[in-house]
């Protein structure tokens, strides 16, 4: 789901504690990421999302083999027959990060797209356990860098944020061939977050995002864009360096005010309509807007799920 | 125009960067990063109007910086060659008429000189004919064309009177100035090195285009000069002075000189004269021929090639003692007073006391100085002292005061002295002069202070009068007041107010051709001849004449006959030639063409031609010595190192393609 700049004139909140460059002075990104859902749980009324939190859902009969906790005994009390209580929550889900971190995500002043891509990182996993549900961590650049198996232990969030503490930009991006690997150790049905700029051609998006979404995932593409590549202006004539392939090119200002933001355009809109044909959620986060947006996008995107 | 550093004009070929600069130099841009090259395209800036301006703006104005850098610091300057013989120019011929111009035929020579620098003209030219002598004359109706000029020439002698090249160069500098045209000048002179001005500058005409100097050469550069005064204290006995003295390169010359009176010889002497030196012979004793007013002459008995300062007449000068009238207004002269004033009056004989017992009110009618006592309250006293000057006598005021006086303090001295008078009292010892109490005469507007004292008291004043001259001396003189009357300083101050007053309306004994003097009110003068010059009705009151040929005038007034000596300038008499330092020096500040009338096989042409030469490396070096100031270089480096960053930062900031399309 693509935000679109009246979107997110008329959903911006008041300005919390949300603000890129506030984020970035916090230091701790435990501090960050719960600074981010707080923010945005704060923020709203009790969820009318049915299912999202661990509340009760119904009685359901007790048959054999039911765990003996969630017996209702007081019920049982007044009439003498057994029942569970069930809870949306109940259901275990499994959260996999996948966060790009290729050389072409440290980019964008003040903050980089990989430290929006680590915060937002972060506040999906502090929300992910915040519901005890498991959390998997990847991280990648030309390959698999980083993983972090699914586990609902205490400590994958620690492991976790610390894993996302230590990412710095890498070289290339591999998509294809990164999803490929994951393809293989994801086996469990759950969600996919997958955090990157998705500089790459449209169709390979879809066709690294595809075998996932045939797996049974419901994958969410969070694409982290800095404003001065989506609206570039220079003063004079100057060579661009490729932070990936090191390639130059002379670009002349004009060029970037036309031609420039007309490919950009039309390459966002073919990586969204890829994402949608693969079912997966498409949500354009920039650097310079707080953080509200994208957690309030993802909180939908798991109302929408069901899980 | 040309150039002092023509070099520099090198840096022209600098012009040719900017255009490199532009076409040819490949950009250099600012390089960034950026997350993806992929929609990027290496296209070119297009080509805007705007642009295309700025480009061609800026190397323009590179091309200007540049080209006016290259010039400026080539230096040009306005080449005089370079106008010569073209387009049209102003010829103003000056020939040169002092009065060692009359040495053989140096005139008719230097005429005709000038005749064939005219004739040589450009046709279609305007000239100027001058003859200089301490005068321009201008002989010429204006611009002329040559043969109007040539006519000119023929129009003009040599005169008696001294030529500074200083002065001429200054006049033709004024009239380049004044002129539309470039004016080339053209000198012929006998280059006289007594000619040539104190302050060697004054020798350089900025405004003049060209200097064109041709030189006469005398055929001896050997001369004597001879003057003579003749004088009587006794109306028996004269004394005769004769001075002499020689010029020229060689040794010593004889000459043999005559005094005659009326044709009857007097004196007849030979003497040895070494260049340079003034040989002087006085004669006492003679007796005075038994005539009025006689007049001698001396001379050389063989005249030299240039005659004028062989021979002077000499008038007899009747030396007279001046009459001074001592008197006092409605009172008898003081005792004490009296006799300080009669002794400062005829202390060496200056004057001769006339003491007048009837009183100020019944002065002689021959009386033309005078110093009266009266009460400097009594205000007919100085009306009638007015009326005393009205008449042309020259009185000295002196008080006696009636009433207390007025005593200072202390003692004070002598504050304020007026340098300017003619009275010279600054050269008077006042130092040891005081005054005890203050008398005189009260001050008027218009009054002159000569002397004050340090408290501001007036002690000597002049009022301004119609004729004769009025002096109020605010000193009893009886040395209650002040002890002037005991201090040298009066003798000298009296003796100066008398030789001061008997200068006033007197003719000088002596003056040389083109000296201004005063002609006395009333006075005639008439020439060696016996013509009139000024008569009686041409001057009621002083009239201030110059005489232009040497000789003996004389002078008819109400003091009786006297006479005056004009004589020529010793200076002209010197015929030795500039050296050639000296006229190279001038002439290369004109970029001159020179000519001497020399034998071409004589080689000291070819010395003048060297030293022009000479001169003109003097003034090369003199140029390069001064671009050759160090700062000049480290402005030069400063302006290139700005040059190099604006090509630099302009280009960038300007974003000027440089592809020259």
């Amino acid at each position: 789901m693509a935000i679109s700049s009246t979107d997110r004139n008329a959903t911006a909140a008041p300005k919390r504690l949300l603000e890129p460059t506030m984020l970035a002075r916090l230091g701790s990104l435990e501090l960050v990421a719960r600074t981010v859902v707080d923010g945005v749980m704060t923020g709203m009324h009790r969820s009318p999302h049915f299912g999202f939190s661990q509340e009760f859902a119904e009685y359901r009969a007790y048959n054999e083999g039911d765990d003996l906790r969630f017996v209702d005994w007081n019920v049982y009390a007044r009439t003498d027959r057994a029942y569970v209580k069930r809870f949306q929550g109940e259901t275990s889900t499994t959260v996999t990060l996948l966060v790009d971190t290729s050389a072409s995500m440290g980019f964008g002043e003040p903050c980089s797209k990989l430290d929006t891509a680590r915060w937002l990182a972060a506040a999906f996993a502090w929300l992910t356990r915040r519901q005890r549900d498991t959390l998997a961590l990847a991280t990648f650049d030309e390959k698999l860098r980083d993983w972090q198996a699914p586990s609902a232990r205490p400590d994958s969030l620690p492991r976790a944020l610390g894993l996302l503490e230590r990412l710095e930009a890498g070289e290339g991006t591999e998509l294809v061939s990164t999803l490929k690997d994951l393809r293989n150790t994801v086996t469990r049905r759950g969600l996919v977050v997958l955090v990157s700029d998705l500089y790459a051609d449209p169709d390979e998006v879809m066709e690294a995002l595809q075998p996932l979404a045939h797996g049974g995932q419901d994958i969410a593409v969070f694409r982290i864009l800095s404003p001065q590549e989506i609206e570039p202006s220079l003063k004079r004539v100057t060579a661009l360096k490729d932070l990936e392939s090191d390639s130059q090119v002379v670009v002349d200002p004009e060029f970037l005010k036309s031609g420039y933001r007309e490919r950009f355009t039309a390459h966002e809109a073919a990586i969204e309509q890829a994402c949608r044909r693969v079912g997966a959620d498409h949500v354009l986060v920039r650097t310079d807007e707080p953080l509200d947006l994208a957690v309030q996008s993802y909180l939908r995107f798991r109302e929408r799920r069901g899980r | 125009m040309n150039f002092v550093a023509p070099l520099f004009l090198a840096g022209l070929v600098a012009l040719g960067l900017p255009w490199l600069l532009h076409r040819f130099s490949h950009q250099n841009p600012d390089q960034q990063p950026f997350p993806s090259t992929r929609f990027l395209e290496a296209v070119p800036p297009p080509v805007t109007q705007r642009r295309t301006l700025r480009y061609k703006t800026l190397l323009a104005l590179r091309w200007l910086l540049l080209g006016i850098l290259c010039l400026v610091f080539a230096r040009p300057w306005f080449n005089n060659d370079a106008l010569v013989g073209n387009a049209r120019s102003l010829h103003a011929v000056v020939i040169d008429r002092s009065m060692s111009m009359q040495t053989g035929d140096s005139f008719e020579t230097a005429t005709d000189m000038a005749r064939d620098i005219i004739t040589a003209l450009p046709a279609d030219d305007p000239v100027r004919v001058f003859a200089a002598d301490d005068r321009f004359v201008e002989l010429t109706d204006g611009e002329s064309t040559v043969a109007d000029a040539r006519v000119a020439l023929s129009e003009v002698d040599a005169g008696s009177a001294r030529l500074d090249v200083g002065v001429l160069m200054r006049r033709i500098d004024a009239l380049a100035t004044e002129s539309v045209l470039p004016v080339q000048a053209h000198l012929v002179s006998d280059a006289q090195a007594s000619a040539l001005p104190v302050r060697r500058n004054e020798l350089f005409a900025p405004s003049l285009h060209a200097l064109d100097l041709t030189i006469v050469d005398h055929e001896s550069p050997e001369n004597a000069r001879l003057t003579a005064t003749a004088s009587s204290v006794d109306n028996a006995l004269m004394r005769v002075v004769v001075s002499m003295q020689a010029f020229g390169p060689g040794g010593p010359v004889s000459r043999e000189f005559v005094v005659r009176h009326d044709g009857d010889e007097l004196i007849r002497e030979s003497v040895s004269l070494a260049p340079g030196e003034t040989v002087e012979r006085i004669y006492d004793d003679l007796p005075l021929p038994a005539v009025q007013s006689p007049v001698l002459d001396v001379g050389f008995v063989e005249s030299d090639s240039l005659s004028l300062d062989d021979s002077v007449s000499a008038g007899v000068r009747l030396d007279a003692t001046r009459r001074v009238v001592v008197a006092g207004f409605n009172m008898r002269i003081p005792d004490t007073p009296g006799v300080f004033i009669r002794a400062a009056l005829q202390s060496g004989a200056q004057a001769r006391v006339e003491s007048v017992a009837s009183g100020a009110n019944a002065l002689p009618d021959d009386a033309r100085h005078a110093v009266i006592f009266a009460d400097p309250a009594d205000e007919a006293a100085l009306a009638s002292a007015l009326r005393q000057t009205d008449r042309g006598v020259n009185v000295v005021l002196i008080p006696v005061p009636q009433t207390g006086t007025e005593e200072h303090s202390g003692t004070v001295r002598v504050g304020r002295i007026d340098s300017v008078h003619p009275l010279a009292l600054e050269e008077i010892a006042w130092v040891s002069v005081r005054q005890y109490a203050h008398a005189g005469f009260a001050q008027r507007d218009g009054d002159i202070e000569l002397l004050t004292t340090s408290a501001g008291e007036p002690v000597l004043l002049e009022r301004p009068v119609n004729s004769g001259r009025l002096l109020l001396l605010n000193d009893p003189l009886d040395g209650q007041y002040s002890n002037l009357p005991y201090e040298p300083a009066f003798v000298d101050l009296i003796s100066r107010t008398v030789a001061w007053f008997d200068a006033t309306g007197a003719v000088p004994d002596q003056v040389r051709v083109g000296d201004l003097f005063a002609l006395p009110a009333r006075a005639q003068l008439f020439d060696s001849s016996g013509t009139a010059i000024s008569g009686l009705g041409d001057a009621e009151e002083s009239v201030t004449m110059e005489l232009r040929e040497p000789g003996m005038y004389r002078v008819l007034d109400s003091r009786g006959e006297r006479y005056l000596q004009v004589v020529t300038d010793a200076r002209e008499s010197d015929l030795q030639p500039m050296s050639e330092p000296d006229v190279s020096s001038w002439l290369a500040q004109h970029q001159v063409d020179t000519r001497v009338d020399r034998d071409p096989l004589d080689t000291d042409a070819d010395d003048v031609g060297g030293a022009v030469n000479a001169a003109a490396d003097r003034v090369a070096t003199q140029r390069a010595r001064s671009i050759d100031r160090p700062y000049w270089h480290w402005l030069l480096f400063a302006v290139a190192a700005i040059a190099l960053i604006e090509s630099l930062f302009a280009n960038r900031r300007l974003a000027v393609r440089r592809d020259g399309t």
